[in-house]
């Protein structure tokens, strides 16, 4: 499992992570969202060891991971810009890899070769930007790590290398319950593969909990109300967004749907329909409350 | 059950290794290029003159001539190389998320390094001494010798390139530093005792090295030498000052790590890579501005202008150092912040350097070091030596009496700095005769220097009729007949090897017979008490001084130690002291015993008199 706990760390005055608390149960895969500057990359950096914290700590199977080689080799990570020797072939960054990670499985390499199909003897540096992620998969997923911490993983991959890479990633979490961390802003993307989710926000973990149970928890209702006047809503129902077509109230509560609908009901609604959230949407109406809510701008 | 713990991962150093070869490779392929032509040379032309000594010598020279040079530059690439990725977020991340801790990853790349620097030298002399070997001119114990000092240079270079490489966060600024720490405390103390000449009465801006053993380059080329190889065998001198350093080097090292520990992978970018040293960087930086641009800028818009006499104005210089070091603490701070704003909230800072340079400028000026009034204590002086009016005189310690007198005018001068610079500043002839420059010089008991003084001192009648004046003193202590004498005479333990008179109107040289050394020598002592010598008259000018015959003498004499070497060596007098003697009328007993010694005829000096005669004008008196 790894956890964060209370982790802040400052750069100069900003502050990049306030207190910070993320647990990541093992066999999860956890998706980090947040918006831009929200303190993803650097979460994940002193996941993986590269930055110590102000305050706070960063555990690995209940030790810090920081300066602690056993845990960090349990670790294996592909950050947002993944670096590689400027002259090194893809066989040189392997026997480099292969020196460091105690489990570096050499035929796993071997046999990603028929998946990835980039010759082992290309220097990285002419390869695309797509070709250098996909090394950067081959190399990391034949440590065998534990963990699989991911920063904007798919970014630069084409469509079909990325729902190849994806399920590269689920059969080893299927059949080695290989617990992968992984930071998008494809919500899509991590909606499809996420079993856990945590919306970071200017520097804080505004909440994680599992992906249903953030889906039950909030509620799109579409409901048509019987006249142009509407009803005034209970006070203690936490709406987090109103908008209207007409006659047709679209409403996001926050809430489980069964629950919501009924009190809804009692204002007397010509029609009531509760609607599931996509992540997309979670992801937006709850960040709306910290000042995140997306602005249509009409140039 | 808690793993190995290790030191040294062989995946990161054969990596660094493989990565950076052409940088060892190349610098091997250039000493590959040294055994080769030697390779060459004998085969061609055999080692007939060749012995171990020469082979001993000649690998010594390369140790003090070109290794520390070598190894300095060499270094710098060295460290950039194998500390390279602490300079990009991308690579530092890498690094650092590999599962070892840092203390491997330092040793492995300090031995990365070390093993770069060395792998040249290496193998460059293992192929020397094997074609030695082979030609029969090995000096086994020489080159292990040699080895050792190698080792111990590089050690040196090596740490100070990585205590650099710890301390920042930029590539280009690590060769930067590397070139700052090696020559910073010279530098600074070249340059303040350049700006103390420029404000104190006396105070020299000559170099004297006190800090040069900050300097390791500096230090190992002054001290590292093959000594006297003509006279004694080869041998290395200075190999000790080689192991202080590498010493140095090594605690270096281990400071590095204590730093590279310290460090935040975040820092990579960043000129300075901890917040602490931000501020020594900032007001460093600060200071050299002011001392160096501040100093120009005002021999700029000052100095040709307004300034009067030779020395600067304190508020001028003030203000122009306090302008340039705000410039300087501004570009340190725009270094630090990579922006170009840093002017919000930086009054503290500026006040802050404004305030220092005034203090700075203030403690030269107004010599609140005390290097303006400083003389040496008299139980502290070995010798002092004493340069005024053409004269070099030299008084010992044996002498307590002449060294006193000698402080005596030291102290008066001192006295009198703010009257002398006041002088200097206004000058009026008045009743000043001249301007005389004293050079003083004193000497501690290991021969080395405790204070070098230079004074430009104005000479009037007043002064040197007035007792307790500096002038008064220094005319009294150089017209002192036994001062004179001890200038002339040889040491007791000498003996006079050769008299030799020389005449400029013939061309002819006259070698005396040892029978009359005793009475010339004696003759010429006599004068010397007498003040018929024409270079020791003080500071009162007497113009026929300056008017003597076509001719001199040459008297050598040689220690006893000297005469047995030379009767050793059989080739000769060497050595010895020498004092040449401008002979003028003045000096009767000495024409007198040259006479009589039958070298000075009296056609020569009827010649010489009508030389003389027709020389000196008619409104100078012949002596």
């Amino acid at each position: 499992m790894i956890e964060v706990q209370d982790l802040v760390k400052r750069f100069g005055g900003t502050t990049a992570l306030d207190s910070a608390c993320v647990t990541v149960p093992d066999g999860a895969v956890y998706g980090l969202v947040g918006p831009n500057g929200a303190g993803k990359s650097t979460l994940i950096r002193h996941i993986t060891g590269v930055y110590r914290g102000d305050r706070g700590q960063v555990l690995v199977d209940g030790e810090p991971v920081y300066e602690n080689p056993e845990k960090k080799a349990l670790v294996a990570a592909i950050p947002d810009e993944w670096f590689y020797f400027p002259s090194a072939t893809v066989r040189d960054m392997m026997r480099f890899y292969r020196g460091f990670y105690p489990n570096f499985d050499t035929d796993r390499y071997e046999r990603f070769k028929e998946v990835f199909s980039i010759p082992e003897k290309s220097v990285i540096r002419r390869l695309s930007k797509g070709m250098q992620k996909q090394v950067a998969f081959w190399l990391t997923m034949s440590c065998r790590p534990k963990y699989l911490v991911l920063d904007e993983p798919v970014d630069g991959l084409d469509p079909v290398m990325r729902r190849q890479v994806w399920s590269l990633m689920m059969s080893d979490v299927a059949e080695y319950g290989t617990t992968v961390l992984v930071s998008s802003h494809n919500l899509r993307e991590l909606e499809d593969v996420c079993d856990h989710v945590g919306i970071m926000s200017k520097g804080r973990v505004l909440l994680e909990r599992s992906l249903s149970d953030l889906q039950e928890n909030i509620v799109k209702l579409q409901v048509v109300w019987p006249t142009e006047k509407v009803p005034v809503l209970p006070a203690d129902l936490p709406v987090l967004h109103t908008s209207h077509v007409g006659r047709v109230y679209t409403y996001i509560v926050r809430g489980s749907a069964g629950e919501i609908s009924r009190r809804i009901e009692e204002s007397g609604p010509m029609m009531l329909e509760a609607l599931p959230l996509s992540l997309e949407e979670i992801f937006i109406y709850e960040l709306g409350g910290e000042h995140y809510a997306v602005k249509e701008i009409v140039l | 059950m808690p793993s190995k713990r290790s030191f040294c991962n062989t995946t990161l150093l054969k990596k660094n290794l493989s990565r950076f070869w052409p940088l060892w490779g190349g610098a091997a392929l250039v000493g590959f290029l040294i055994p080769l032509w030697m390779f060459l040379n004998l085969g061609r032309y055999g080692a007939v003159h060749l012995s171990q000594e020469d082979f001993a010598y000649t690998i010594y020279q390369v140790v003090a001539v070109i290794v520390p040079g070598l190894t300095f530059g060499y270094a710098i690439l060295c460290a950039m190389m194998v500390w390279s990725y602490l300079y990009s977020a991308r690579s530092v991340g890498l690094m650092h998320s590999l599962p070892i801790d840092r203390t491997c990853l330092f040793v492995t790349n300090t031995l990365s390094g070390l093993a770069m620097m060395l792998i040249p030298y290496v193998t460059t002399g293992i192929l020397v001494c094997l074609i030695a070997l082979g030609w029969g001119f090995l000096d086994i114990g020489a080159a292990l010798e040699a080895a050792v000092v190698i080792i111990l240079i590089t050690l040196t270079f090596f740490g100070m390139a990585t205590f650099c490489a710890m301390v920042t966060g930029n590539i280009f600024a690590l060769p930067v530093f590397y070139v700052i720490l090696n020559f910073v405390f010279p530098t600074l103390e070249a340059l303040i005792n350049s700006f103390s000449q420029m404000f104190l009465v006396g105070v020299t801006g000559v170099y004297d090295g006190k800090l040069e053993v900050l300097s390791p380059l500096m230090r190992l080329y002054s001290k590292l030498n093959t000594g006297n190889y003509s006279d004694e065998p080869a041998r290395l001198v200075g190999a000790s000052t080689a192991a202080v350093y590498g010493l140095v080097g090594i605690v270096l090292l281990i400071l590095s790590w204590v730093l590279y520990r310290m460090r935040r992978s975040e820092s990579a970018g960043d000129v300075v890579a901890f917040r602490w040293l931000r501020p020594i960087f900032r007001y460093g930086v600060a200071l050299a501005s002011a001392l160096t641009l501040g100093w120009l800028l005002y021999e700029i818009i000052w100095y040709p202008i307004f300034q009067t006499g030779y020395y600067a104005d304190f508020v001028p210089m003030a203000v122009c150092m306090a302008v340039t070091g705000v410039i300087g603490y501004y570009v340190a701070s725009m270094l630090l912040e990579k922006s170009l704003r840093v002017f919000r909230r930086s009054w503290p800072g500026v006040l802050t350097v404004c305030a220092g340079v005034v203090i700075l400028c203030g403690c030269v000026r107004f010599d609140l070091l005390g290097m303006e009034s400083r003389v040496p204590r008299q139980e502290d002086i070995a010798r002092v030596t004493v340069s005024v009016a053409g004269q070099d005189i030299t008084v010992t310690a044996a002498q307590p009496g002449y060294v006193n007198q000698v402080l005596e005018i030291h102290r008066s001068i001192v006295e009198n700095a703010d009257a002398l610079r006041e002088a200097d500043r206004h000058y009026e002839a008045g009743d000043r005769l001249g301007t005389e420059y004293l050079n003083l010089r004193y000497y501690g008991p290991k021969g080395d220097v405790l204070l070098y003084r230079s004074y430009r001192l104005p000479v009037t009648e007043k002064g040197l009729e007035t007792s307790g004046t500096y002038e008064y003193m220094l005319q009294q202590f150089l017209t002192d007949p036994d001062v004179r004498l001890s200038q002339v005479e040889f040491s007791s333990d000498s003996e006079i090897v050769d008299i030799t008179l020389s005449d400029y109107l013939t061309g002819e040289e006259y070698v005396c017979e040892p029978v009359n050394f005793e009475s010339i020598y004696e003759a010429y002592l006599q004068d010397a008490r007498e003040g018929n010598l024409s270079e020791y008259n003080g500071l009162v000018y007497d113009e026929h001084e300056s008017y003597t015959y076509p001719g001199d003498l040459r008297i050598q004499a040689v220690t006893r130690r000297e005469m047995a070497v030379d009767s050793e060596t059989g080739v000769g007098t060497s050595g010895g002291e020498y004092r040449y003697v401008e002979l003028s009328p003045r000096m009767t007993h000495t024409i007198e015993a040259l006479q009589k010694a039958g070298l000075l005829t009296n056609e020569m000096l009827a010649a010489w008199n009508e030389d003389y005669d027709a020389a000196v004008p008619a409104t100078v008196q012949r002596g």
